[in-house]
């Protein structure tokens, strides 16, 4: 965990875009700074397994 | 897949692909791909949701197999010339599916995307330290874990996701807050940072205006507006629809506040947003009075008259704009918004302000109204709006209510009483947002997707009853590389049939964009021109406009305008 801010609205950006590649190409367009992360989804947990989980781990 | 079912002139068939998930974006490009191949006809990939299967119906694909998909099934439905053209596509696209592959497969870039270079995130976030934000679009379900993963390296999000619940959005905003995070969403569409548009967004000038948004069309409305006016726009902080509620209460409102009043290059700050929880209402006034040093136009769409609840000190009303110099504005409308900023800027500047490219004098308007009344048949009584942006979609209720416009129904409503039974089917006046939970599950945005306005624009066009159909169209980046001439052929054919029928289908529409929008904002308007549509500059003037097409009794323009443009031009007063 980090306790320092990162800075944002007084520094260049470096984007990290996790899901729809159309909003890779449009920062790409704006000369940003980005990487695509390749994300397919994983098993989402019910509400009880997620408790159980969070009790055992 | 079954034999392929001929039809008049056309075979078509439709594949079930059992638990295959596809981005909803992919599998449009995917859909447009195959269109282009030489005799397909119609080609739809999509995820098996009750909205995908009822268009795919629409379409006039058989029903038995696309009943019985589930939304974590892909469907895949074509129409060729012939069934040889038919047989031998399917292989093509079962292949091309195969090379985006999961579970092992091969990576190929399917989509088109200028990125051959992806990456898994563990590696990402472990080899770049350098990464400052986030843009997450994936599945609502999956973005807690995914942003306090992100949250623990310090990286600010901004969050597009929908379907995102309240209690998942608290608990990520609290963590986000205890870390020193910035958490743009969920539900953001838009921002625009140092001048950077992030999302659905807009090439704007850089300049003194920073806008903290609730409202992601909203917040590109105010930005494009204010860019046609000549002021720039540094900052634009979209944080979700469900910050300003009151379970949120405005937690990142208030540190997108902090952060712009360090900004020693912004001078006003404006903030747009549905007329936000009473608590946080009163919160954000009295940051402003209390704490602010920049001036505020504080845009809470249709809220004027709730204001006399809240304690607000040197507040000018929207009513009276002109010549206030006080720290904060309210406006009701995004229109009046970017006029009052307008004002600020030119009170700083001492100048003149420049709001000529995009107001529409009283005289015109009304010359616009008249001509297309006096087009009508009695019998034609209706708007219909068809918003891919629901801010518009917000706004225009506001205005049609205030105009008297009823009865009034939308899927979005201002009040329950005016629900529309089915989101899917219209009465009287209904004013449809298309980006509603019931259309997108399993689909992309209507500002990139244009299937769902173009078949109801069809429909809408048929029925004897409707005068005028509203449209919107949002230019920039992310959206639709063509939003006007995705649905041009629809227009003209809606136009048309209503011609063959002796009536006049009038269409009213305004685009959200600039001039240096890769779409080409002057040739948006040029095409809608020339098809017959009234086009005008801001989604208020519009919206009066079709008011005044259907409105029973004549419009008082002078009260319209004072109370939802905030502006009379001088001379336009009597």
């Amino acid at each position: 965990m980090t306790n320092t801010q990162k800075k944002l609205l007084d520094s260049d950006l470096r984007v990290i875009n996790i899901g729809m590649t159309i909003f890779y190409d449009a920062l790409k367009v704006q000369n940003i700074k980005v990487v695509q992360v390749d994300w397919k989804p994983g098993p989402v947990l019910d509400k009880l397994s997620e408790e159980i989980l969070s009790k055992i781990m | 897949m079954g034999k392929p079912i001929p039809s008049v002139d056309t075979y078509q068939n439709v594949l079930v692909k059992h638990n295959y998930y596809r981005d909803s974006l992919e599998l449009l490009r995917l859909s447009d791909e195959i269109k282009r191949y030489p005799g397909i006809m119609e080609a739809s990939l999509a995820m098996g949701t009750k909205t995908n299967k009822e268009i795919l119906i629409k379409l006039g694909f058989p029903t038995d197999h696309i009943a019985k998909a589930e939304s974590s099934d892909m469907i895949i439905a074509l129409r060729a010339k012939d069934e040889g053209l038919l047989l031998s596509t399917i292989p093509k696209i079962e292949a091309i599916l195969r090379g985006t592959g999961t579970g092992g497969e091969q990576t190929q870039d399917m989509d088109h995307s200028s990125t051959n270079d992806r990456h898994d995130l563990e590696s990402v976030l472990s080899s770049d330290k350098e990464i400052n934000i986030a843009l997450i679009s994936v599945p609502g379900e999956h973005v807690k874990g995914l942003a306090f993963k992100l949250i623990d390296e310090g990286i600010h999000q901004q969050i597009f996701s929908d379907h995102v619940t309240m209690d998942d959005e608290l608990e990520i905003k609290r963590y986000a807050m205890k870390n020193r995070v910035l958490i743009l969403g969920p539900g953001a569409g838009t921002s625009i940072i140092n001048g950077t548009g992030i999302g659905f967004s807009n090439a704007v000038t850089t300049g003194p205006v920073a806008i903290v948004a609730a409202a992601g069309t909203g917040l590109q409305e105010v930005s494009t507006l204010l860019d046609h006016c000549g002021i720039g726009v540094r900052h634009g902080l979209g944080v979700g629809g469900n910050d300003p509620k009151e379970k949120i209460g405005g937690l990142m409102m208030s540190e997108a506040f902090k952060m712009l009043e360090e900004c020693e290059d912004i001078d006003v700050i404006n903030i747009v947003s549905k007329p936000p929880a009473a608590s946080v209402k009163q919160n954000i006034i009295d940051h402003a009075t209390k704490h602010g040093k920049k001036k505020y136009v504080m845009t809470f769409i249709g809220s004027n008259a709730s204001m006399e609840n809240t304690k607000v000190k040197k507040v000018s009303s929207a009513r009276r704009l002109t010549g206030q110099s006080h720290k904060i504005i309210i406006a009701n409308t995004l229109t009046s918004s970017v006029f009052a900023t307008a004002k600020h800027i030119a009170n700083i500047n001492k100048s003149e302000s420049s709001i000529n490219p995009i107001y529409v004098k009283i005289e015109d308007l009304k010359r616009i109204i008249m001509t297309e009344r006096k087009r009508l048949r009695n019998e034609q009584k209706y708007l219909r709006a068809l918003y891919t942006g629901g801010t518009f979609a917000y706004e225009t209720q506001v205005i049609l209510n205030g105009l008297a416009i009823r009865p009034l129904y939308s899927n979005a409503p201002l009040t329950k009483a005016q629900l529309l039974q089915e989101a899917t089917k219209s009465f009287k006046n209904s004013v449809i947002d298309l980006g509603e939970e019931e259309f997108t599950k399993g689909r992309a945005h209507p500002m990139i997707d244009p299937t769902i306005r173009k078949l109801r624009i069809n429909e809408e066009a048929s029925y004897d009853d409707v005068a005028v159909i509203v449209l919107d169209f949002v230019l920039g980046y992310g959206s639709n590389p063509d939003p006007v001439g995705s649905v041009i052929d629809e227009i003209r054919n809606a136009k048309l049939m209503a011609s063959k029928a002796k009536r006049h289908l009038s269409v009213v529409a305004h685009v959200c964009g600039t001039r240096r929008d890769p779409q080409g904002y002057d040739r948006s308007l040029t095409r809608l021109k020339d098809a017959g549509v009234v086009v005008l500059p801001t989604n208020a003037f519009a919206a009066i406009a079709a008011a005044g097409i259907v409105a029973k009794r004549p419009l008082d323009f002078r009260e319209a305008y004072l109370r939802f443009i905030g502006e009379i031009h001088q001379g336009e007063l009597t």
